[in-house]
C-alpha cells in the first residue's frame, strides 16, 4: 500500500492541509508542535476504519476544535493494482466517495464505498503489520509485534523457500484457533463458559446425586432398622411376661426371709436392753467404790500439804530478816556515792570557770592589738591620701635637681671668674651683700651675671658677664623651673621634701600592710565584731558563774589548783560508786531469795487450801450417793440384771439360727437378679420403643420427600451432564490437538524463515553498530539480544538510544521484506529522539538505503535530526495550516 | 358364579431412565399414567368388574409427591374397583408409599390396597380378592403360600389370589427363599383355596404352570430393553371350572435395539433409510449397536444421520458394549483439500497419530475430522 496524497479540512485543529507523499523513499513531514503532523496519520486511520456516520470516540475526537462543520479527509491510495481516491466527511453533511481509477474505473459512495475499500484492504493489505511497524510519539522503545503478521509471514515464507502456505492455510489456522478459543484460553486453560461450566454442571449433578443417594441410603437403613425394631420389640414383649413371673416368685421367698429377719431383730433389741441393764448395775457399784477410794485419798493429800506449808513459812521468815539488813547497807553506800559525785561536779565547774576566765583575758588582749593596728592604719590611709608624690614624680624631681646642678656647674665653670683676695681687711660687698673676707683669704666668684663689687670705699668694680654666660644662665633657669614644676606636682617645696614625703608614704603603706597581718594573727578566722561578741559571751559566763556559785567549798584561785582538787574528787567518787554497786548486788541476791521463799510459801498455802476443799467435796459426794442407795442395795441389783441378760442372749441365738436356715443371701440374690433382668428388659423395650417412635416420626417426615425418584432423576441429569461434558471434551480435545499441531508446524516453519528477517536487521544494523553486529530473533520474530564485538546484551538491558535504533532497524528490515508485494508504509513519528549525533548520521544512511523500495513517512518537529537521510521529499507544516507539500 | 376382571402389574410409576433426555423422560413418564387411564378404558370396554394390580405400582416407596397425586388422579378416572398389591418396589414397610400423606389424602375410593397377608377383600358377594403383600424388599418365605395357608377352601365363591415375585420354574436363583413355588400354588388352586393367581414382577405376559390359572400380566407400558411383548393387560373370565385369559395391547412405547455393520457410505445410507422407515419414532427408544470402520466423510455423514434421528426419536442410545465403531481417515479425505505448507504437514502428523491406537488415535481422528470440517467451511 502507498499513500500518495492526504488532504484534511476542518480536521481537529487543522483548517486545511494537503500533503503529497513520495511512493518510495523517505518523505519528511516537519513543523512545530500542534501543526497537525501526527493528525495526518490519524486521519488515514479514521478514513479507512470508520464509516462517516460513526459515533465512536475516534470519530468524535476529530471534530474541528472551533468550527461547527464536518471534518474532511481525502487520500490518494495505491494498493496492488488498485489506484483510488477516497473521501469522507464526518459529523455534518456526511459523505463518502470512492473513485477507483484502475484496474477498472468504479465510482461508489456511502456505505458501499466504505465496504469496497475494506474489501480491497482486507484482500491486499496487512493492516496488522502496518500498525505494528509504526512508531508513534512516545513509543520509540517498543519492538514491533511481528508475530502473526500475515504479509511478513508470507514474505518470510517465500524467502525461506516455503511459499506454500497461503490464505487457505491461514484461514484454516484462524478457524482452528477460533475453535480452540471456544474451549481454551491462550494460556491453554479451559474456558469457564464452555468446558468449565460443563465440568461444573457435571460435578454439581454428581454431588447432588451423591447427596440424594446418601439420604436415601439413610432412609432405607432407617426402614430396615424400623422393621428390625418391630421384631425385636415383639420378642421383648413376650420375654417381659416370663421375667415378671420370676420376679414375683423371688419376691415371695424374700418376704418370708424378711419376717424371720424381723424376729431376729426383735430378739437382738431385747438382748441389747438386758445387757445394758446389767452394765448399768455394774457401773453403779463400781462408781460407789470409786467414791470411797476418792475420800480416803483426799484425806491423805491434806496431811501432806499441811507439812509442806509449815516448812515454807519458816524459810520465808528467815529470808525477810536478811533482806532488811541488805537494804540498809545498800542505802548507805548510795548516799556516799551521791555526795562524792556532787563534789566532783563542783570541782569540774570550778576548773571550767577558771579556764573560761583565762580565755577571756586572752581574747581581750587580741582585740586590743587589732584596735591599735586599725587606728594606725587609719592614720596611714590619711597620709597616703594626702601625699601626691609618686615613684614617677620622685624620679622626675631627682632628675630635675641633677639637671639643675649640672647646669649650675656648667655656668660656674664657663663664666668669667673673679677671684678676690683680701689683702687687708677691707669691707667688701658683692652686689650689696657684705662679704667678710679676712686678709689673705680669697674668694672666687663666677661672673654669670653682673657683679657689683664694692671694695670698701676704695672702688666699686662692675664685672659684666659675656653673652655666653647669659645662655648658660638661661639653662640654669630652665632647670630650676623644671625642678620647681615637678615639686609643685608632687606638692613639695624641694627635693628634700620630696624625699621626706616619699619616705612618709612608704611608712604609711607598711603600716597598712601591717594592719592585715595583725588582724590575721589576732582575729584568725573571726571578724572584729565576732571576737567582740565572744568576749561579751565569755564575760557573761564568768560573771554568771561567780554569781551563782554558793557551795561552802572554797573556790580555788587558779586553774592548776582546780585541776588537783578535781582529780581527788574524781577518785573518791569512783570508789564510792564501786561500793554502792557491790551493796546493790548483795541486796539483789537477798531479795531474789526472799521472793523465791515467798512464792513457795504462797504455793504451799494454795495447795493446802485446795486439798482441804477436795477432801470436803469427796466426803460430800459419797454421803450424797449413799443417801440415794446404800452399798448393799447396789450389790443386789447387779445380781438381778445378770440373770435377765443371760435369758435374752439365749432367745437371740435361737432366732438367728432360724433365719440362717432360711438362706437369706440366696433369696436376696434371686430377687435382685430377677428384678435386674426385668428392669433391663423393660429398659431395653422402652429404649427400642422410643427409637421406633423416633424412626416413625423421622420416616413420616422424610418418607414423603420422594427421594428415590429424585435420585433417579438426579442420576439421569448426571448422565446427561457427563455425556454432554464428554461430547464437549471430545470436541475440545480435537480442537486443541488440531490447533496445537497446526501451531507447532507453523512455528517450526517459522523458525526457518526467521533467518531472512534476522539477516535484514543485521545487514542494516552494521551501518550503525559496526561489522560485528548480530541479533538473535526468536520464533515470534522478536529480537531477543544484540551482539557487538562478541558481547551479547539482552534488548531490555540496552541503553534507551540503542533500543530505539534497534527498534527502527527491525521495522525497516520488516518493511523492506514486504515492500516487494506492495508492502505497507513505514510511519515514524518523532523517532530517534534519544539518538546521538554520530548514530543519527548512521541511522540516516540506513533509512535512505532501506527506504529505496519502501514508502517511509517521517514525522518530526526536529528536521535537522534527519539531515543525513536525504529525504525524497520534504513537507513543512505550520500551526496556521493551509500548506501544500 | 362368574367373574370378569382385568389383570395388570408393574406400573412402576415414577421410574426414570438416565439415557433419556429431560423431555423424553417427561413424555415417557407421562405415558405410564396415560397407560392407567387406557387400561381403565379397556376394562370398561371389556365390561370388567374390577382390576387387580399385582405389585410394583410405584417404582419406589420414595416417589415424588406429584407421582402419587397423578397416579391417584389416573386411577380415579376408572369407575370400577382397583386392588393394589404392595411388592418389592413399594413394600409395606415403615416408609411405604401407601402410608404417605399424599396417598392417604388423595387415594380414590375405588382403590383398595391389599395391605395384610391373606386378608380377604370382597368385591361383591361371591367374588373375593386376597393379597400376599410384601412388607420388606427381601422376604424370607413364599408369600403366596403363606397367604394361602390361612385360607379355607371355598365353594360358591370365586377367589383371586394376588402375588408378586419370581416363580421357581423360571428363576435361575433357586436358593431364593421367597420364590413362589408353582407346585404349591397349583395345589392351593386344586384345593379350592383360590381360583386364580394373578402375578406381577415379570414384565412380559407369561402363563405359568399347567393349570392355566396362573399368569404374569406383564407391565402395562414398555419399561426397558429386553422385554418380550410388553404393554399388555390381561382380561380374565373366571368361573369355578373354566378360565379364559385374553391379552389386550395397552402400551404405546417401544424399547428397540438395532445392531448393524457400518463400514462404507452405503452402510450409512442404509442405516439412514432404516431410521427413516421406523414407525412411531416419537415413542421409540432405539439402541444402536454399530460396528465397523468409517472414513472421515462417512463418519461425518453418520453423525449427521444420527443427529437427525435424535431429533425425531424419543431417544437414540449408542450401545457402549456392542458399538465398536472407529474412524479411520482415508487418503481421499484429504486429497481434495489441497493444503500446503504447515497445514499439509499438520495433516500428515495427525494421520500418523490416527493410525495408532487408543485415545491418541481417537483424538487424532477427531482432530482430522474437525480439520476437514473447517476447511470445508472456509472454502
Amino acid at each position: 500500500m502507498k499513500i500518495k496524497r492526504v488532504r484534511l479540512k476542518n480536521f481537529c485543529g487543522v483548517d486545511e492541509v494537503e500533503v503529497q507523499l513520495s511512493p518510495t523513499g523517505v518523505t519528511l513531514i516537519h513543523g512545530p508542535n500542534e501543526a497537525g503532523k501526527s493528525t495526518l496519520m490519524t486521519a488515514v486511520d479514521v478514513l479507512f476504519d470508520h464509516r462517516d456516520d460513526s459515533k465512536k470516540e475516534e470519530v468524535r475526537n476529530i471534530k474541528h476544535v472551533s468550527r461547527d462543520v464536518g471534518a474532511e479527509v481525502e487520500a490518494d491510495i495505491e494498493i496492488g493494482d488498485y489506484r483510488f481516491t477516497y473521501f469522507k466527511r464526518f459529523h455534518k453533511d456526511r459523505e463518502t466517495v470512492l473513485t477507483i481509477h484502475s484496474p477498472r474505473a468504479e465510482n461508489l459512495s456511502g456505505r458501499e464505498a466504505h465496504e469496497r475499500v475494506r474489501q480491497i484492504l482486507d484482500g491486499s493489505v496487512d493492516t496488522g503489520l502496518w500498525q505494528a511497524l509504526r512508531i508513534l510519539q512516545g513509543g520509540n522503545l517498543e519492538m514491533p509485534a511481528l508475530h502473526d503478521q500475515r504479509a511478513l509471514s508470507e514474505a518470510l515464507d517465500r524467502a525461506a523457500g516455503q511459499a506454500k502456505a497461503g490464505d487457505k492455510e491461514n484461514a484454516l489456522f484462524e478457524s482452528a484457533y477460533a475453535e480452540y478459543g471456544q474451549y481454551y484460553t491462550d494460556t491453554g486453560k479451559e474456558k469457564e463458559p464452555s468446558l468449565g461450566q460443563a465440568r461444573t454442571r457435571a460435578a454439581e449433578a454428581t454431588a447432588k446425586e451423591q447427596g440424594l443417594q446418601s439420604e436415601l441410603n439413610a432412609l432405607e437403613a432407617d426402614v430396615t432398622r424400623h422393621a428390625s425394631l418391630e421384631r425385636s420389640l415383639a420378642t421383648l414383649k413376650r420375654g417381659l411376661a416370663g421375667l415378671d413371673a420370676s420376679q414375683a416368685k423371688a419376691q415371695a421367698t424374700w418376704d418370708t426371709v424378711s419376717k424371720l429377719a424381723d424376729v431376729v431383730e426383735l430378739a437382738r433389741s431385747a438382748k441389747q436392753l438386758a445387757d445394758h441393764a446389767m452394765q448399768t448395775a455394774q457401773s453403779g457399784l463400781q462408781q460407789r467404790n470409786e467414791l470411797i477410794d476418792q475420800a480416803a485419798a483426799s484425806e491423805k493429800k491434806v496431811q501432806d500439804a499441811k507439812s509442806q506449808h509449815d516448812q515454807t513459812t519458816a524459810a520465808l521468815d528467815s529470808a525477810t530478816g536478811s533482806l532488811s539488813e541488805a537494804r540498809t547497807k545498800r542505802d548507805e553506800a548510795t548516799a556516799m556515792a551521791t555526795r562524792c559525785d556532787a563534789e566532783e561536779s563542783i570541782r569540774r565547774a570550778d576548773l571550767d570557770f577558771r579556764e573560761e576566765e583565762f580565755e577571756l583575758v586572752r581574747m581581750q588582749e587580741r582585740l586590743q592589738h587589732v584596735t591599735l593596728a586599725d587606728d594606725a592604719a587609719a592614720q596611714a590611709s590619711a597620709v597616703v591620701s594626702a601625699t601626691k608624690i609618686t615613684e614617677q614624680l620622685r624620679t622626675k624631681i631627682r632628675n630635675a635637681e641633677v639637671q639643675l646642678k649640672t647646669e649650675q656647674g656648667i655656668l660656674n665653670s664657663a663664666s668669667p671668674k673673679v677671684s678676690i683676695t683680701s689683702l687687708e681687711s677691707v669691707p667688701i660687698a658683692i652686689n650689696g651683700e657684705a662679704l667678710a673676707l679676712q686678709a689673705g683669704q680669697t674668694r672666687a666668684l663666677s661672673v654669670n651675671e653682673t657683679v657689683a663689687l664694692k671694695i670698701g670705699s676704695v672702688a666699686e668694680v662692675r664685672v659684666e658677664p659675656g653673652t655666653s654666660a647669659d645662655t648658660l644662665k638661661q639653662a640654669v633657669a630652665d632647670a630650676e623651673s623644671a625642678l620647681a614644676k615637678a615639686c609643685a606636682q608632687a606638692g613639695v617645696a624641694n627635693s628634700e621634701e620630696a624625699e621626706s614625703a616619699w619616705a612618709c608614704l612608704a611608712e604609711a603603706k607598711r603600716t597598712l600592710a601591717d594592719r592585715d597581718r595583725v588582724a590575721k594573727e589576732h582575729l584568725r578566722d573571726l571578724t572584729r565584731e565576732e571576737l567582740g561578741k565572744r568576749i561579751q559571751a565569755s564575760k557573761a559566763k564568768v560573771d554568771a558563774y561567780k554569781a551563782k556559785r554558793t557551795s561552802e567549798i572554797a573556790l580555788p584561785s587558779t586553774s592548776d589548783e582546780c585541776k588537783a582538787l578535781l582529780n581527788s574528787a574524781t577518785t573518791a567518787a569512783a570508789e564510792a560508786r564501786a561500793l554502792q554497786k557491790k551493796a546493790e548486788a548483795v541486796f539483789g541476791e537477798v531479795q531474789e531469795h526472799h521472793t523465791r521463799c515467798r512464792e513457795k510459801h504462797a504455793r504451799s498455802s494454795a495447795t493446802l487450801e485446795r486439798e482441804q476443799q477436795d477432801h470436803k467435796n469427796a466426803i460430800g459426794r459419797l454421803e450424797q450417793a449413799r443417801a440415794l442407795s446404800s452399798d448393799a442395795a447396789l450389790a443386789s441389783a447387779l445380781e438381778t440384771a445378770q440373770a435377765s441378760a443371760k435369758t435374752a442372749s439365749a432367745n437371740f441365738t435361737a432366732a438367728e439360727n432360724r433365719l440362717e436356715g432360711a438362706d437369706p443371701e440366696s433369696a436376696k440374690s434371686m430377687l435382685d437378679a430377677a428384678t435386674a433382668a426385668a428392669k433391663a428388659a423393660r429398659e431395653q423395650f422402652d429404649a427400642q420403643d422410643r427409637e421406633l417412635i423416633g424412626l416413625r416420626t423421622k420416616l413420616d417426615l422424610v418418607g414423603d420427600k420422594g427421594l428415590a425418584e429424585a435420585l433417579a432423576e438426579s442420576k439421569r441429569a448426571t448422565f446427561e451432564a457427563e455425556d454432554s461434558l464428554a461430547r464437549l471434551l471430545r470436541r475440545a480435545l480435537a480442537a486443541k490437538l488440531l490447533y496445537e499441531t497446526l501451531s507447532a508446524e507453523r512455528q517450526a516453519m517459522r523458525r526457518a524463515y526467521v533467518a531472512p528477517l534476522r539477516d535484514g536487521i543485521e545487514r542494516l544494523g552494521r551501518h550503525v553498530f559496526g561489522s560485528t553486529f548480530r541479533v538473535d530473533v526468536d520464533e515470534r520474530l522478536q529480537v531477543v539480544s544484540r551482539t557487538v564485538d562478541g558481547v551479547t546484551v539482552s534488548v531490555k538491558q540496552l541503553s534507551t538510544g540503542a533500543q530505539e535504533q534497534l527498534g527502527l532497524l527491525v521495522r525497516l528490515a520488516a518493511a523492506s521484506m514486504v515492500s516487494k508485494d506492495g508492502g505497507v508504509p513505514l510511519v515514524l513519528d518523532d523517532a530517534l529522539g534519544s539518538t546521538d549525533e554520530g548514530r543519527l548520521e548512521a541511522m540516516g544512511a540506513v533509512l535512505r538505503v532501506a527506504s529505496q523500495d519502501t514508502q517511509t513517512i517521517i514525522i518530526t518537529c526536529a528536521p535537522e535530526r534527519y539531515i543525513h537521510v536525504g529525504a525524497q521529499s520534504s513537507v513543512a507544516m505550520s500551526r496556521t495550516s493551509s500548506l501544500r507539500g | 358364579m362368574k367373574a370378569r376382571f382385568l389383570h395388570t402389574s408393574d406400573w412402576q410409576l415414577g421410574v426414570t431412565r438416565q439415557f433419556l433426555s429431560a423431555d423424553s423422560q417427561a413424555r415417557w413418564a407421562e405415558a405410564r399414567f396415560e397407560g392407567i387411564r387406557n387400561l381403565g378404558r379397556i376394562a370398561k370396554e371389556e365390561l370388567c368388574e374390577f382390576i387387580v394390580v399385582a405389585g410394583d405400582i410405584f417404582e419406589s416407596n420414595q416417589v415424588d409427591r406429584r407421582t402419587i397425586l397423578k397416579a391417584c388422579e389416573a386411577m380415579a378416572s376408572i369407575e370400577i374397583p382397583i386392588y393394589l398389591l404392595p411388592a418389592n418396589h413399594d413394600p409395606l414397610d415403615a416408609a411405604s408409599v401407601f402410608s404417605s400423606k399424599p396417598w392417604k389424602d388423595r387415594k380414590p375410593a375405588n382403590v383398595h390396597v391389599l395391605d395384610a397377608m391373606g386378608k380377604i377383600f370382597e368385591v361383591r358377594p361371591g367374588i373375593e380378592v386376597v393379597g400376599a403383600p410384601w412388607t420388606s424388599k427381601r422376604p424370607l418365605t413364599d408369600l403366596v403360600s403363606t397367604a394361602a395357608d390361612a385360607l379355607e377352601a371355598t365353594t360358591g365363591v370365586i377367589r383371586i389370589m394376588v402375588g408378586h415375585g419370581a416363580v421357581d420354574q423360571l428363576s435361575p436363583d433357586k436358593d431364593n427363599p421367597a420364590l413362589i413355588r408353582v407346585a404349591d400354588a397349583e395345589k392351593a388352586l386344586s384345593e379350592g383355596r383360590y381360583q386364580y393367581l394373578a402375578l406381577g414382577d415379570r414384565h412380559s405376559l407369561t402363563s405359568i404352570g399347567t393349570s392355566g390359572r396362573i399368569y404374569y400380566s406383564g407391565t402395562h407400558e414398555a419399561y426397558d430393553f429386553g422385554e418380550v411383548d410388553p404393554g399388555k393387560v390381561l382380561i380374565v373370565d373366571l368361573e369355578p371350572d373354566t378360565i379364559t385369559a385374553t391379552p389386550r395391547q395397552n402400551g404405546a412405547w417401544r424399547f428397540a435395539v438395532h445392531e448393524t455393520h457400518v463400514s462404507t457410505s452405503e452402510d450409512v445410507e442404509a442405516l439412514s433409510r432404516f431410521l427413516e422407515a421406523s414407525q412411531d419414532k416419537e415413542r421409540t427408544i432405539l439402541k444402536l449397536g454399530l460396528v465397523g470402520t468409517l472414513d472421515i466423510q462417512s463418519h461425518a455423514r453418520l453423525e449427521e444421520v444420527e443427529e437427525h434421528a435424535s431429533e425425531l426419536f424419543a431417544a437414540i442410545v449408542r450401545s457402549g458394549s456392542r458399538s465398536e465403531l472407529s474412524i479411520m481417515p482415508a487418503g481421499e479425505d484429504f486429497e481434495n483439500l489441497n493444503l500446503a505448507g504447515f497445514a499439509a504437514s499438520s495433516v500428515e502428523k495427525l494421520r500418523a497419530q490416527a493410525s495408532g491406537t487408543g485415545t491418541e488415535r481417537d483424538q487424532a481422528a477427531d482432530a482430522l475430522a474437525l480439520l476437514v470440517r473447517l476447511v470445508g467451511r472456509t472454502a
